[in-house]
């Protein structure tokens, strides 16, 4: 007994020095942090920014790599790797002046050539681009007007290349690095100006990121304080329920896509803090087959838009964390047209009208028929099957038969380049209006062996003239005009059905602080996380 | 006086077969309580239609997540939709689909299994490999693999399901007919001049029902499984069809919240299957010859 009791004492005692130990030790560790990011998604391939198309990987990318101008949370622009940057008036070219005594990670300096091997490989088909060909607009190439300071010319007009400079995608690269590794080892091992450089990348398990002790050109906005942050940890849990316990349990930080009542409830508990991103972009929502009956008419087509109450079904499935989507661009993204807002209320009574006007009959179990057919419609589905079920219930009330299915990617691509279903989601994150040319422009019809975007396969030519003028608008002003008109257009054709906004949702442990979103609502820098309170 | 002698002379009633083989099979507890829940489950199935309390696809926003009530015995799912009505109805799609499955794979591997069994030889050496190629594979792999080429659905899970289920009844099958294909009958059917096929489905075909009725019932647990498994993975009931693996896929997100969108469904599919199982277990006991009349 006494024994025993000595021991208690004696482990009372350890445990007493330990903690003065550790408090001793806490200043020191403040400094420091590791974070530990969990992200949804297996699929990384690449962390070239000049290549990558993928969210998961700009997570990366955007730690790794520095862009020429940096935009806040807002849209508003500071300067990143440029200092200061002048369009020409008419649109064809911006000159750039570049900040002095940047490095990249392997030690080569930053500058106008690098600007200029970054923008040249973009376009060069041997690069294999993805996202960053379509944002760099009609490049023209780029002069060198100096050590730091370039021109970069447009064979068109382009309105949007000051905002194209704050994509991630347009981030820029070590020539040396390139050189010296080949495009396929610079994707495994990117180097850049970044907060942090690249050290390891386990596949389908993590990627560790250290921090650059050289790093004094982040954006103003970031505050002039050097990173907190050590190393990042970025960990691949795909499984929603798994990357939820990972949090609650203290393994990782920060998870994005959340489920909404999981962010809910961990936002609400005081222990974490949630993080909900209204990404810019295409809103998630529906394309309608125009070529293949029922959606061939126009009428059917807006008699499904009225049928779904769109608020409420943003209400019920996200609990109120998301809100319903009204065009096809999301509000944050530039060029926004609020007038999409009034169309396509919802109507029941409205929705039977104009199905009994395009000759569909009510029919036994409620779904109505023409022509002895009845009014169904094939909707293959890849990513949130609840949404479908429900828009599936709304329309069944006015007397449409979907047939979702739940297929794979694969399945997906084919039926959609067999021009083989009547409907189909799309959602896509993008910070350039001109995103629209993308399930709009009659180049983009997917056929077998092509795998493209416009679903609604609609191929109208003053459509494509539209995006065309709107692309090479000469002045911002110009572009968001243009767009405006072009959102009208679409929802005037009752082709794309805008469901809801897409949000991100990153919660993290509140024991830290500090993240903020990248421009776009998706991606979260961590260069500013540091302990909370301190 | 005479009525003693009467009695003693009388020959002793007796049984007919179905009788005495309905009396060892159902007086035994275990196959008795299955059958009552396979029954009950299968019933439930049946008058869905017309006693479900809701209709299983009509969604009531306003009441989803709700926990089980009065108004809903089993709760409701994300668009409250009523979950006693969805298990209800999900027997329709569930147990069919086992049974389905069942019958495919036992009606294909068994024709298999005579023909290899029968055939012999190099044909029999080969198939024989063939099959113990796939049973090395597990079921469910085989069968998301079938999936993965013919698409998603019910009916494709039936067929993915069943051929992966196929190998096992050919391979017993086979072996039956290995017994029995020496025996007198059989060369004696041959020097009568019978064909091949003739012997095959006529003289060995009913000599291995038995085997086959057990091991159907007893694989039947595991179709049902392994179909709610497809579903679960979302590779066989397409929405809004109530089938209950893929009834406790979409309860997956919800579980922390709405637990009664996974138990219930759960509840159905374990229930099912121990069902058949209990019975599957006593119909091998009283089928096989070898075992002593008890009770």
């Amino acid at each position: 007994m006494g024994k025993m009791r000595k021991t208690k004492s004696f482990l009372m005692s350890t445990a007493a020095a330990l903690l003065g130990l550790a408090a001793l030790a806490a200043p020191v560790s403040a400094q420091d942090i590791t974070v530990i990011w969990a992200d949804d998604s297996t699929s990384d391939v690449t962390f070239d920014p000049r290549v990558t198309q993928s969210r998961h990987e700009e997570q990366i990318i955007v730690q790794v790599f520095d862009q020429l101008i940096v935009a806040d949370e807002a849209g508003k622009l500071y300067p990143g790797l440029a200092t200061s940057w002048q369009a020409a008036p008419d649109g064809m070219s911006v000159t750039l002046k570049l900040r002095e005594g940047v490095k990249f990670h392997d030690g080569s300096p930053f500058n106008a050539e690098a600007v200029k091997f970054t923008f040249d490989t973009i376009v060069d088909p041997r690069t294999g681009s993805q996202g960053a060909i379509d944002m760099i607009g009609p490049y023209d190439g780029t002069d060198i007007l100096g050590p730091y300071e370039v021109r970069i010319k447009y064979k068109r007009p382009n309105g949007g290349a000051i905002d194209s400079f704050t994509e991630n995608e347009l981030s820029i690269v070590s020539p040396a690095a390139v050189q010296r590794l080949g495009n396929q080892g610079f994707a495994q091992n990117p180097v850049g100006t970044g907060p942090f450089r690249f050290v390891s990348w386990e596949r389908n398990r993590e990627v560790v990121l250290e921090r650059n002790e050289d790093y004094a050109w982040g954006p103003e906005f970031m505050g002039k304080e050097k990173s907190r942050v050590a190393k990042i940890i970025h960990r691949y849990i795909p499984n929603n329920a798994t990357r939820v316990a990972a949090l609650e349990a203290g393994e990782v930080h920060v998870a994005d896509i959340v489920p909404a009542l999981d962010t809910k409830r961990l936002g609400d508990s005081g222990r974490y803090k949630s993080m909900i991103g209204v990404a810019a972009g295409l809103s998630f929502g529906a394309l309608f087959n125009t070529t293949r009956p029922p959606f061939d008419d126009i009428r059917v087509r807006q008699a499904f838009f009225h049928s779904i109450n769109r608020p409420r079904l943003a209400q019920n499935l996200y609990f109120g964390l998301v809100k319903p989507a009204f065009g096809p661009l999301a509000p944050p993204t530039p060029a926004y047209w609020d007038g999409v807002e009034k169309y396509f209320p919802f109507d029941q009574a409205m929705a039977n009208r104009l199905l009994d006007e395009a000759g569909w009959r009510p029919g036994p179990g409620g779904i109505r028929q023409k022509d002895g057919k009845p009014l169904t419609a094939y909707f293959p589905v890849l990513t949130l099957p609840d949404v479908a079920v429900a828009m599936q219930a709304e329309a069944r009330r006015v007397g449409f038969d979907i047939k979702v299915e739940n297929v794979l990617k694969q399945k997906q691509d084919e039926v959609l380049m067999a021009n083989q279903y009547e409907m189909a989601v799309i959602r896509w994150v993008s910070n350039d209006p001109g995103v629209l040319a993308i399930p709009f422009h009659s180049s983009n019809i997917p056929e077998p062996g092509k795998f493209k975007f416009n679903w609604s396969r609609i191929a109208d030519p003053t459509m494509d003239k539209m995006l065309a003028d709107a692309s090479a608008a000469p002045t911002a002003a110009e572009r968001t005009r243009l767009y405006g008109e072009i959102q009208k257009k679409i929802m005037d054709m009752a082709i794309f059905l805008p469901i809801h906004d897409q949000v991100q949702t990153v919660v993290h442990t509140a024991q830290i602080e500090g993240l903020r979103y990248s421009r776009g609502n998706w991606q979260v820098r961590l260069v500013g996380a540091k302990p909370a309170g301190r | 006086m005479t009525a003693l002698v009467d009695a003693a002379v009388r020959p002793r009633r007796r049984r007919s077969a179905t009788g005495r083989f309905m009396r060892r099979m159902f007086l035994h507890p275990g196959a008795l309580t299955g059958t009552i829940i396979f029954a009950a489950l299968v019933i439930g199935a049946i008058v869905a239609p017309v006693l479900a309390p809701y209709d299983w696809n009509e969604t009531d926003v306003g009441m989803r997540l709700s926990a089980p009530s009065w108004e809903h015995l089993f709760g409701t799912d994300l668009h409250g939709r009523d979950i006693f009505s969805r298990v209800m109805a999900g027997g329709r799609y569930s147990i069919t689909v086992g049974v389905a499955t069942v019958v495919l794979s036992l009606v294909v591997g068994s024709l298999i299994g005579i023909a290899l069994g029968y055939l012999g030889g190099r044909i029999d050496a080969w198939g024989t490999r063939m099959l113990d190629v796939l049973l090395g594979f597990p079921a469910i792999v085989v069968a998301i693999m079938v999936v993965s080429v013919m698409g998603v659905g019910l009916v494709n899970a039936i067929i993915a399901v069943a051929i992966a289920g196929m190998p096992r009844f050919a391979r017993v099958v086979r072996g039956a007919v290995l017994q029995v294909r020496e025996q007198l009958f059989v060369e004696a059917a041959r020097a009568l001049g019978a064909s091949d096929i003739r012997i095959m489905l006529k003289h060995l075909l009913p000599n291995v029902v038995p085997t086959l009725v057990v091991l159907g019932t007893l694989d039947l647990g595991s179709a049902i499984l392994s179909t709610a498994t497809l579903s679960f993975l979302g590779l066989g009931a397409q929405p809004p069809t109530p089938e209950w693996g893929s009834m406790l896929n979409s309860g997956r997100e919800y579980m922390r919240y709405a637990p009664w969108m996974m138990i219930f469904p759960g509840l159905a599919l374990f229930l099912s299957v121990i069902a058949v199982n209990l019975i599957g277990d006593r119909l091998s006991q009283v089928l096989d010859p070898r075992s002593k009349e008890t009770r």
